[in-house]
Protein backbone atom coordinates (compact mmCIF):
# COMPACT_ATOMS: atom_id res chain seq x y z
CA UNK A 1 0.00 0.00 0.00
CA UNK A 2 1.79 3.43 -1.30
CA UNK A 3 0.66 6.35 0.88
CA UNK A 4 2.42 8.73 -1.70
CA UNK A 5 2.63 8.18 -5.24
CA UNK A 6 4.38 10.96 -6.96
CA UNK A 7 4.81 10.49 -11.00
CA UNK A 8 6.59 12.29 -13.20
CA UNK A 9 6.15 16.12 -11.36
CA UNK A 10 7.35 19.14 -12.17
CA UNK A 11 7.35 22.46 -11.05
CA UNK A 12 7.81 25.78 -13.16
CA UNK A 13 7.45 29.11 -12.01
CA UNK A 14 7.43 32.06 -14.01
CA UNK A 15 9.31 34.73 -12.55
CA UNK A 16 8.82 38.16 -14.45
CA UNK A 17 11.49 39.54 -15.06
CA UNK A 18 10.86 43.01 -13.90
CA UNK A 19 8.57 42.77 -11.34
CA UNK A 20 5.09 43.85 -12.55
CA UNK A 21 3.53 45.55 -9.36
CA UNK A 22 0.57 47.75 -10.45
CA UNK A 23 -2.41 47.02 -13.09
CA UNK A 24 -1.14 50.05 -15.05
CA UNK A 25 2.38 48.13 -15.66
CA UNK A 26 0.48 44.80 -16.20
CA UNK A 27 -2.00 46.91 -19.04
CA UNK A 28 1.09 48.42 -20.35
CA UNK A 29 2.93 45.43 -21.03
CA UNK A 30 -0.38 43.59 -21.97
CA UNK A 31 -0.89 46.55 -24.66
CA UNK A 32 2.81 46.71 -25.67
CA UNK A 33 3.32 42.99 -25.71
CA UNK A 34 6.30 43.16 -23.38
CA UNK A 35 5.17 40.63 -20.87
CA UNK A 36 8.83 39.37 -19.91
CA UNK A 37 8.85 36.12 -18.00
CA UNK A 38 11.75 34.04 -16.56
CA UNK A 39 11.12 30.44 -16.15
CA UNK A 40 12.44 29.04 -13.32
CA UNK A 41 12.16 25.03 -13.35
CA UNK A 42 11.74 24.28 -9.94
CA UNK A 43 11.04 20.51 -9.88
CA UNK A 44 12.07 18.62 -12.68
CA UNK A 45 10.46 14.64 -13.70
CA UNK A 46 10.37 14.26 -10.31
CA UNK A 47 8.72 10.35 -9.70
CA UNK A 48 9.41 8.12 -5.82
CA UNK A 49 6.88 7.00 -3.92
CA UNK A 50 6.81 6.10 -0.16
CA UNK A 51 5.15 3.15 1.22
CA UNK A 52 2.00 3.10 4.19
CA UNK A 53 4.46 3.74 7.60
CA UNK A 54 7.50 5.03 6.16
CA UNK A 55 9.43 7.98 7.18
CA UNK A 56 11.01 9.62 4.24
CA UNK A 57 13.50 12.17 4.98
CA UNK A 58 14.00 15.05 1.87
CA UNK A 59 17.86 16.68 1.88
CA UNK A 60 19.22 18.85 -0.63
CA UNK A 61 20.83 22.08 -0.83
CA UNK A 62 18.72 25.21 -0.26
CA UNK A 63 16.98 25.64 -3.88
CA UNK A 64 17.17 22.17 -4.39
CA UNK A 65 12.77 22.06 -4.55
CA UNK A 66 12.59 21.02 -1.09
CA UNK A 67 9.72 23.83 -0.25
CA UNK A 68 8.35 23.36 -3.77
CA UNK A 69 8.18 19.63 -3.07
CA UNK A 70 6.63 19.98 0.28
CA UNK A 71 4.35 22.72 -0.99
CA UNK A 72 2.70 20.31 -4.00
CA UNK A 73 2.24 17.58 -1.51
CA UNK A 74 0.16 19.79 0.72
CA UNK A 75 -1.77 20.85 -2.45
CA UNK A 76 -0.72 24.85 -1.82
CA UNK A 77 0.20 24.94 -5.26
CA UNK A 78 -0.42 23.17 -7.99
CA UNK A 79 1.74 21.44 -10.11
CA UNK A 80 3.22 21.84 -14.09
CA UNK A 81 3.09 18.55 -15.05
CA UNK A 82 2.57 15.14 -13.32
CA UNK A 83 0.35 14.26 -10.75
CA UNK A 84 0.85 13.67 -6.49
CA UNK A 85 -1.49 10.83 -5.30
CA UNK A 86 -2.15 10.52 -1.65
CA UNK A 87 -3.85 7.73 0.16
CA UNK A 88 -5.30 9.53 3.86
CA UNK A 89 -5.52 12.80 5.18
CA UNK A 90 -2.09 15.03 5.01
CA UNK A 91 -0.92 17.66 7.54
CA UNK A 92 1.86 19.67 7.54
CA UNK A 93 3.79 20.93 10.34
CA UNK A 94 5.48 23.99 8.93
CA UNK A 95 6.59 26.81 10.28
CA UNK A 96 4.40 26.37 13.05
CA UNK A 97 3.08 29.97 13.44
CA UNK A 98 1.68 30.90 10.40
CA UNK A 99 -1.93 30.16 11.54
CA UNK A 100 -1.63 31.81 14.91
CA UNK A 101 -3.31 35.55 15.12
CA UNK A 102 -1.04 37.32 17.66
CA UNK A 103 -4.21 39.20 19.27
CA UNK A 104 -6.18 35.49 20.06
CA UNK A 105 -5.33 33.38 23.01
CA UNK A 106 -3.63 30.39 22.79
CA UNK A 107 -6.58 28.18 23.61
CA UNK A 108 -8.70 30.57 20.61
CA UNK A 109 -5.73 29.88 18.27
CA UNK A 110 -5.80 25.89 19.14
CA UNK A 111 -9.91 26.14 17.82
CA UNK A 112 -8.66 28.39 14.57
CA UNK A 113 -5.93 26.49 13.72
CA UNK A 114 -7.39 23.14 14.36
CA UNK A 115 -10.48 23.95 11.61
CA UNK A 116 -7.87 25.02 9.62
CA UNK A 117 -6.04 21.19 9.31
CA UNK A 118 -9.66 20.12 8.83
CA UNK A 119 -10.66 19.18 12.69
CA UNK A 120 -14.28 19.86 14.38
CA UNK A 121 -14.71 21.69 17.28
CA UNK A 122 -15.69 18.88 19.04
CA UNK A 123 -12.82 16.67 17.65
CA UNK A 124 -10.47 19.74 19.02
CA UNK A 125 -12.26 20.07 22.59
CA UNK A 126 -11.25 16.06 23.26
CA UNK A 127 -8.05 16.69 22.72
CA UNK A 128 -7.66 19.64 23.75
CA UNK A 129 -6.07 18.48 27.33
CA UNK A 130 -3.64 16.42 25.23
CA UNK A 131 -2.28 19.38 23.09
CA UNK A 132 -2.00 21.86 26.57
CA UNK A 133 0.39 19.06 28.10
CA UNK A 134 2.40 18.51 25.25
CA UNK A 135 2.82 22.58 24.80
CA UNK A 136 3.43 22.94 28.61
CA UNK A 137 2.79 26.68 28.46
CA UNK A 138 0.86 26.89 31.69
CA UNK A 139 -1.41 29.82 32.50
CA UNK A 140 -0.07 31.81 29.13
CA UNK A 141 -2.66 29.43 26.99
CA UNK A 142 -4.74 32.03 28.37
CA UNK A 143 -3.20 34.84 27.33
CA UNK A 144 -2.98 36.35 23.49
CA UNK A 145 -0.30 34.65 21.17
CA UNK A 146 1.90 37.70 21.11
CA UNK A 147 3.03 37.40 24.52
CA UNK A 148 4.57 34.50 23.54
CA UNK A 149 8.14 33.22 23.51
CA UNK A 150 9.15 31.68 19.88
CA UNK A 151 9.69 28.52 22.05
CA UNK A 152 6.03 28.40 23.40
CA UNK A 153 5.01 29.78 20.19
CA UNK A 154 6.51 26.53 18.36
CA UNK A 155 5.50 24.26 21.04
CA UNK A 156 1.98 24.99 20.81
CA UNK A 157 2.18 24.39 16.70
CA UNK A 158 3.50 21.36 17.22
CA UNK A 159 1.31 20.09 20.00
CA UNK A 160 -1.61 21.18 17.89
CA UNK A 161 0.03 19.54 14.65
CA UNK A 162 0.62 16.47 15.71
CA UNK A 163 -2.43 16.01 17.23
CA UNK A 164 -4.57 16.26 13.93
CA UNK A 165 -5.35 12.28 13.40
CA UNK A 166 -3.50 12.92 9.69
CA UNK A 167 -2.27 9.40 8.29
CA UNK A 168 0.53 11.51 6.20
CA UNK A 169 2.74 13.57 8.29
CA UNK A 170 4.94 16.46 6.55
CA UNK A 171 7.66 18.26 8.79
CA UNK A 172 9.92 21.26 7.65
CA UNK A 173 12.56 21.97 10.06
CA UNK A 174 11.02 21.29 12.82
CA UNK A 175 13.57 20.75 15.13
CA UNK A 176 15.34 24.13 14.21
CA UNK A 177 13.09 25.85 16.73
CA UNK A 178 12.52 25.55 20.31
CA UNK A 179 15.92 24.41 23.11
CA UNK A 180 17.52 20.79 23.38
CA UNK A 181 14.26 19.46 25.91
CA UNK A 182 11.91 20.81 23.43
CA UNK A 183 13.98 18.98 20.35
CA UNK A 184 14.24 15.85 22.18
CA UNK A 185 10.25 15.57 23.11
CA UNK A 186 9.76 16.11 19.52
CA UNK A 187 12.34 14.03 18.47
CA UNK A 188 10.32 10.92 20.52
CA UNK A 189 6.63 12.14 19.69
CA UNK A 190 7.64 11.54 16.16
CA UNK A 191 9.38 8.08 16.75
CA UNK A 192 6.34 7.41 18.45
CA UNK A 193 3.78 8.54 15.25
CA UNK A 194 6.50 6.33 13.26
CA UNK A 195 5.82 3.32 15.15
CA UNK A 196 2.08 4.09 15.16
CA UNK A 197 2.26 3.20 11.49
CA UNK A 198 2.36 7.01 10.37
CA UNK A 199 3.92 7.69 7.21
CA UNK A 200 6.36 10.95 7.52
CA UNK A 201 8.39 12.93 5.45
CA UNK A 202 10.97 15.10 7.17
CA UNK A 203 12.56 17.73 5.51
CA UNK A 204 15.67 19.43 7.07
CA UNK A 205 19.47 20.42 7.05
CA UNK A 206 19.79 18.78 9.81
CA UNK A 207 21.91 15.39 9.01
CA UNK A 208 21.90 13.89 12.69
CA UNK A 209 18.07 14.16 12.96
CA UNK A 210 17.36 12.58 9.59
CA UNK A 211 19.95 10.29 10.72
CA UNK A 212 17.97 9.75 13.75
CA UNK A 213 14.68 9.11 12.17
CA UNK A 214 14.44 8.68 8.86
CA UNK A 215 14.06 4.99 7.41
CA UNK A 216 14.96 6.22 3.97
CA UNK A 217 16.12 9.43 2.19
CA UNK A 218 15.87 10.84 -0.88
CA UNK A 219 18.59 13.70 -2.33
CA UNK A 220 17.27 16.72 -4.35
CA UNK A 221 19.64 18.47 -6.57
CA UNK A 222 18.27 20.90 -8.88
CA UNK A 223 14.75 20.08 -8.47
CA UNK A 224 15.48 15.96 -10.03
CA UNK A 225 16.14 13.04 -7.66
CA UNK A 226 19.85 12.30 -7.18
CA UNK A 227 20.26 9.60 -5.12
CA UNK A 228 17.62 7.73 -3.21
CA UNK A 229 18.54 5.02 -0.73
CA UNK A 230 19.20 4.48 3.28
CA UNK A 231 20.27 7.73 5.60
CA UNK A 232 24.16 6.50 5.92
CA UNK A 233 24.43 5.72 2.18
CA UNK A 234 22.95 9.10 0.88
CA UNK A 235 23.89 11.20 3.54
CA UNK A 236 27.45 10.40 3.02
CA UNK A 237 27.23 11.45 -0.25
CA UNK A 238 25.81 14.25 0.12
CA UNK A 239 28.05 15.57 2.49
CA UNK A 240 31.02 14.67 0.54
CA UNK A 241 29.70 16.70 -2.79
CA UNK A 242 29.12 19.50 -0.79
CA UNK A 243 32.51 19.87 0.58
CA UNK B 1 -18.67 21.23 -9.45
CA UNK B 2 -19.99 18.75 -7.33
CA UNK B 3 -16.99 18.10 -5.66
CA UNK B 4 -15.67 21.55 -5.43
CA UNK B 5 -19.08 22.47 -3.89
CA UNK B 6 -18.66 19.64 -1.26
CA UNK B 7 -14.84 20.70 -0.40
CA UNK B 8 -16.56 24.11 -0.12
CA UNK B 9 -18.87 23.10 2.33
CA UNK B 10 -16.81 21.00 4.66
CA UNK B 11 -14.37 24.20 5.07
CA UNK B 12 -17.69 25.53 7.18
CA UNK B 13 -16.05 25.00 10.32
CA UNK B 14 -12.60 27.33 9.21
CA UNK B 15 -15.41 30.00 8.00
CA UNK B 16 -16.92 29.97 11.64
CA UNK B 17 -13.81 30.16 13.06
CA UNK B 18 -12.51 32.77 11.07
CA UNK B 19 -15.77 34.89 11.25
CA UNK B 20 -15.48 34.81 15.14
CA UNK B 21 -11.67 35.78 14.91
CA UNK B 22 -12.65 39.01 12.60
CA UNK B 23 -14.89 40.00 15.05
CA UNK B 24 -13.02 39.67 18.33
CA UNK B 25 -9.84 40.97 16.75
CA UNK B 26 -11.59 43.93 15.18
CA UNK B 27 -13.21 44.88 19.43
CA UNK B 28 -10.13 43.40 21.12
CA UNK B 29 -8.19 46.53 21.99
CA UNK B 30 -10.90 49.02 22.13
CA UNK B 31 -12.77 49.80 24.84
CA UNK B 32 -16.09 50.76 23.49
CA UNK B 33 -16.10 48.27 21.74
CA UNK B 34 -19.26 46.54 19.47
CA UNK B 35 -20.30 50.51 20.75
CA UNK B 36 -19.10 51.45 17.91
CA UNK B 37 -21.24 49.64 15.46
CA UNK B 38 -24.06 51.94 17.14
CA UNK B 39 -22.23 55.07 17.16
CA UNK B 40 -21.14 55.45 13.49
CA UNK B 41 -24.25 55.12 11.92
CA UNK B 42 -25.57 57.79 14.81
CA UNK B 43 -22.64 59.93 13.70
CA UNK B 44 -23.33 60.08 9.94
CA UNK B 45 -27.20 59.95 10.75
CA UNK B 46 -26.49 63.73 12.70
CA UNK B 47 -24.47 65.33 10.03
CA UNK B 48 -26.91 63.98 7.14
CA UNK B 49 -29.88 65.01 8.77
CA UNK B 50 -27.81 68.75 9.51
CA UNK B 51 -26.46 69.10 6.13
CA UNK B 52 -29.42 67.78 3.69
CA UNK B 53 -32.36 68.23 6.01
CA UNK B 54 -31.79 71.55 7.47
CA UNK B 55 -29.22 73.10 4.57
CA UNK B 56 -30.49 71.35 1.65
CA UNK B 57 -33.76 71.29 2.87
CA UNK B 58 -34.40 67.43 0.62
CA UNK B 59 -38.35 67.18 1.28
CA UNK B 60 -38.71 64.27 3.65
CA UNK B 61 -40.42 63.73 6.66
CA UNK B 62 -38.48 62.07 9.76
CA UNK B 63 -35.37 62.42 7.48
CA UNK B 64 -33.27 60.94 10.35
CA UNK B 65 -34.73 57.87 9.99
CA UNK B 66 -35.20 58.10 6.38
CA UNK B 67 -31.35 57.99 6.12
CA UNK B 68 -30.68 56.13 8.71
CA UNK B 69 -32.28 52.90 6.41
CA UNK B 70 -29.81 54.07 3.31
CA UNK B 71 -26.91 54.13 5.52
CA UNK B 72 -26.93 50.83 7.28
CA UNK B 73 -27.44 48.96 4.01
CA UNK B 74 -24.76 51.39 2.10
CA UNK B 75 -22.47 50.30 5.13
CA UNK B 76 -22.38 46.79 4.58
CA UNK B 77 -22.25 46.81 1.10
CA UNK B 78 -19.23 49.45 1.42
CA UNK B 79 -17.68 47.41 4.40
CA UNK B 80 -18.06 44.04 2.67
CA UNK B 81 -16.83 44.28 0.03
CA UNK B 82 -12.90 46.77 1.04
CA UNK B 83 -12.91 44.40 3.82
CA UNK B 84 -11.96 41.23 1.86
CA UNK B 85 -10.12 43.14 -0.65
CA UNK B 86 -7.07 42.05 1.75
CA UNK B 87 -8.52 38.76 2.54
CA UNK B 88 -6.00 36.87 0.75
CA UNK B 89 -2.96 39.41 1.36
CA UNK B 90 -3.19 39.75 5.02
CA UNK B 91 -2.87 35.75 5.60
CA UNK B 92 -0.10 35.11 3.08
CA UNK B 93 1.53 32.98 5.57
CA UNK B 94 -1.72 30.76 6.14
CA UNK B 95 -2.37 30.62 2.47
CA UNK B 96 1.56 29.89 1.28
CA UNK B 97 1.31 27.40 4.11
CA UNK B 98 -1.82 25.03 4.78
CA UNK B 99 -3.95 23.98 2.14
CA UNK B 100 -8.20 24.95 2.78
CA UNK B 101 -10.00 26.68 0.28
CA UNK B 102 -9.66 30.28 0.06
CA UNK B 103 -13.02 31.20 -0.53
CA UNK B 104 -13.60 31.26 3.01
CA UNK B 105 -10.97 34.37 3.82
CA UNK B 106 -13.46 36.81 1.95
CA UNK B 107 -16.07 35.25 3.27
CA UNK B 108 -15.78 34.90 6.32
CA UNK B 109 -15.03 38.64 6.68
CA UNK B 110 -18.14 39.08 4.84
CA UNK B 111 -20.49 37.44 7.31
CA UNK B 112 -18.41 39.56 10.14
CA UNK B 113 -19.49 42.20 8.44
CA UNK B 114 -23.69 40.57 8.07
CA UNK B 115 -23.72 40.34 11.78
CA UNK B 116 -22.56 44.10 12.28
CA UNK B 117 -25.61 44.34 9.78
CA UNK B 118 -28.11 42.51 11.16
CA UNK B 119 -26.97 44.51 15.06
CA UNK B 120 -27.16 47.94 13.69
CA UNK B 121 -31.07 46.66 12.71
CA UNK B 122 -31.77 47.01 16.17
CA UNK B 123 -31.11 50.79 16.33
CA UNK B 124 -32.98 51.07 13.31
CA UNK B 125 -35.93 49.76 15.15
CA UNK B 126 -35.15 51.47 18.25
CA UNK B 127 -35.71 54.46 15.84
CA UNK B 128 -38.71 53.46 13.77
CA UNK B 129 -40.88 53.09 16.93
CA UNK B 130 -39.30 56.11 18.51
CA UNK B 131 -40.51 58.39 15.14
CA UNK B 132 -44.20 56.73 15.67
CA UNK B 133 -43.67 54.87 12.32
CA UNK B 134 -45.71 52.20 11.91
CA UNK B 135 -44.50 48.69 11.94
CA UNK B 136 -46.34 46.56 8.93
CA UNK B 137 -46.11 42.95 8.69
CA UNK B 138 -44.53 43.67 5.36
CA UNK B 139 -41.06 44.09 8.07
CA UNK B 140 -40.52 39.96 7.43
CA UNK B 141 -40.09 40.86 3.51
CA UNK B 142 -36.61 41.44 5.08
CA UNK B 143 -34.57 38.60 5.43
CA UNK B 144 -35.51 37.90 1.44
CA UNK B 145 -34.08 41.52 0.15
CA UNK B 146 -30.56 40.96 2.88
CA UNK B 147 -30.17 37.50 1.39
CA UNK B 148 -30.19 39.47 -2.04
CA UNK B 149 -27.94 42.32 -0.75
CA UNK B 150 -25.78 38.81 0.36
CA UNK B 151 -25.54 37.42 -2.57
CA UNK B 152 -24.62 40.88 -4.47
CA UNK B 153 -21.73 41.55 -1.77
CA UNK B 154 -20.34 38.04 -1.89
CA UNK B 155 -19.79 38.51 -5.85
CA UNK B 156 -18.23 41.38 -5.58
CA UNK B 157 -16.62 40.55 -2.71
CA UNK B 158 -15.34 37.26 -3.72
CA UNK B 159 -14.00 38.67 -7.05
CA UNK B 160 -12.11 41.61 -5.42
CA UNK B 161 -10.45 39.59 -2.91
CA UNK B 162 -8.71 37.06 -5.97
CA UNK B 163 -8.10 40.39 -7.64
CA UNK B 164 -6.12 42.43 -5.29
CA UNK B 165 -4.13 39.76 -4.61
CA UNK B 166 -2.70 40.12 -8.30
CA UNK B 167 -3.15 44.15 -8.36
CA UNK B 168 -3.43 46.48 -5.53
CA UNK B 169 -4.43 49.22 -8.05
CA UNK B 170 -7.83 47.13 -7.23
CA UNK B 171 -8.31 48.25 -3.50
CA UNK B 172 -8.21 52.16 -4.97
CA UNK B 173 -10.46 51.66 -7.63
CA UNK B 174 -12.83 50.29 -5.26
CA UNK B 175 -12.76 53.12 -2.68
CA UNK B 176 -13.17 55.24 -5.91
CA UNK B 177 -15.55 53.82 -7.23
CA UNK B 178 -17.28 53.29 -3.78
CA UNK B 179 -17.71 56.73 -3.33
CA UNK B 180 -19.16 57.60 -7.06
CA UNK B 181 -21.87 54.50 -6.49
CA UNK B 182 -22.70 55.86 -3.20
CA UNK B 183 -24.32 59.16 -4.51
CA UNK B 184 -25.99 57.30 -7.66
CA UNK B 185 -27.91 55.50 -4.77
CA UNK B 186 -30.53 56.89 -3.12
CA UNK B 187 -29.05 56.72 0.67
CA UNK B 188 -29.47 60.76 1.17
CA UNK B 189 -32.34 61.41 -1.19
CA UNK B 190 -35.57 59.25 -1.78
CA UNK B 191 -35.39 57.54 -5.84
CA UNK B 192 -38.36 60.04 -6.29
CA UNK B 193 -36.20 63.02 -6.91
CA UNK B 194 -34.51 61.11 -9.42
CA UNK B 195 -36.00 63.03 -12.86
CA UNK B 196 -38.94 60.53 -14.45
CA UNK B 197 -36.88 60.44 -17.66
CA UNK B 198 -33.10 58.48 -15.53
CA UNK B 199 -35.50 56.45 -13.33
CA UNK B 200 -34.80 53.37 -15.26
CA UNK B 201 -31.11 54.01 -16.09
CA UNK B 202 -31.08 55.21 -12.05
CA UNK B 203 -32.55 51.98 -10.91
CA UNK B 204 -30.46 49.72 -12.97
CA UNK B 205 -28.05 50.19 -10.38
CA UNK B 206 -29.10 46.85 -8.11
CA UNK B 207 -28.10 48.75 -4.88
CA UNK B 208 -30.63 51.56 -5.46
CA UNK B 209 -33.22 49.17 -6.13
CA UNK B 210 -32.32 47.44 -2.70
CA UNK B 211 -32.38 50.66 -0.75
CA UNK B 212 -35.73 51.28 -2.37
CA UNK B 213 -36.88 48.23 -1.28
CA UNK B 214 -35.46 48.29 2.16
CA UNK B 215 -37.42 51.42 3.25
CA UNK B 216 -40.28 50.53 1.27
CA UNK B 217 -40.99 47.33 3.66
CA UNK B 218 -39.63 48.99 6.90
CA UNK B 219 -40.82 53.04 6.55
CA UNK B 220 -43.38 53.21 3.97
CA UNK B 221 -45.33 49.98 5.21
CA UNK B 222 -45.52 49.41 1.63
CA UNK B 223 -44.20 45.47 -0.18
CA UNK B 224 -41.73 44.45 -1.98
CA UNK B 225 -41.28 46.14 -5.49
CA UNK B 226 -40.96 43.11 -7.46
CA UNK B 227 -39.65 44.64 -10.50
CA UNK B 228 -36.67 45.90 -8.82
CA UNK B 229 -36.36 43.43 -6.76
CA UNK B 230 -35.99 40.56 -8.84
CA UNK B 231 -33.77 42.69 -11.51
CA UNK B 232 -31.40 42.77 -8.15
CA UNK B 233 -31.61 39.19 -7.50
CA UNK B 234 -30.43 38.59 -11.39
CA UNK B 235 -28.10 41.13 -11.35
CA UNK B 236 -26.90 39.37 -7.93
CA UNK B 237 -26.69 35.72 -8.95
CA UNK B 238 -24.83 36.57 -11.68
CA UNK B 239 -22.05 38.85 -10.49
CA UNK B 240 -22.29 35.93 -7.35
CA UNK B 241 -21.80 33.00 -10.39
CA UNK B 242 -19.14 35.13 -11.80
CA UNK B 243 -17.03 36.18 -8.74
CA UNK B 244 -16.91 32.38 -7.75
CA UNK B 245 -16.00 31.75 -10.92
CA UNK B 246 -12.69 33.97 -11.36
CA UNK B 247 -11.90 33.19 -8.07
CA UNK B 248 -11.26 29.29 -9.02
CA UNK B 249 -9.25 30.11 -11.68
CA UNK B 250 -6.81 32.43 -9.58
CA UNK B 251 -6.80 30.43 -6.76
CA UNK B 252 -4.15 27.94 -7.57
CA UNK B 253 -1.73 30.97 -8.22
CA UNK B 254 -2.34 32.56 -5.03
CA UNK B 255 1.01 30.67 -3.02
CA UNK B 256 2.55 31.55 -6.35
CA UNK B 257 2.36 35.25 -5.65
CA UNK B 258 2.32 35.96 -2.45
Amino acid sequence: MKAIIIDNLGKKFRVPSVPTKTLKESVFRLLTRRNHFDEFQALNELSFDVPKGQTIGIIGRNGSGKSTLFRLITRVMQPTTGNITTNGKVAAIIELKAGFHPELTGLENIFLNGAIYGLTRKEIAQKLDEIIKFADIGRFIHSPTRTYSSGMLARLGFALAINTEADILLFDEVLAVGDTDFQAKCTNKILELKRAGKTIIYVSHNMQSVRALCDRVLLLENGSSRADGSPNQIIELYETTNK
Amino acid sequence: MRASLTELFQAREIFFNLTARDLKIRYKRSILGVVWAVAEPLVQMSIYTVVFSYLLRIPKENYPVFVLCGILPWAFFSTGITHPLTAITANAPLVKKVYFRREVLPLAQISGRLVHFLLSFVLLFIFILASGIPVTPNVLFLPIVVFIQLMLICGIGVLLSALNTFWSDIGFLTNFALTSVFYLSPVLYPVAMVPERFQDFYLMNPMACLIMNYRRILLEGQGLDWPTLSYSALISLLVLAFGFAVFRRYDPRFAEVL
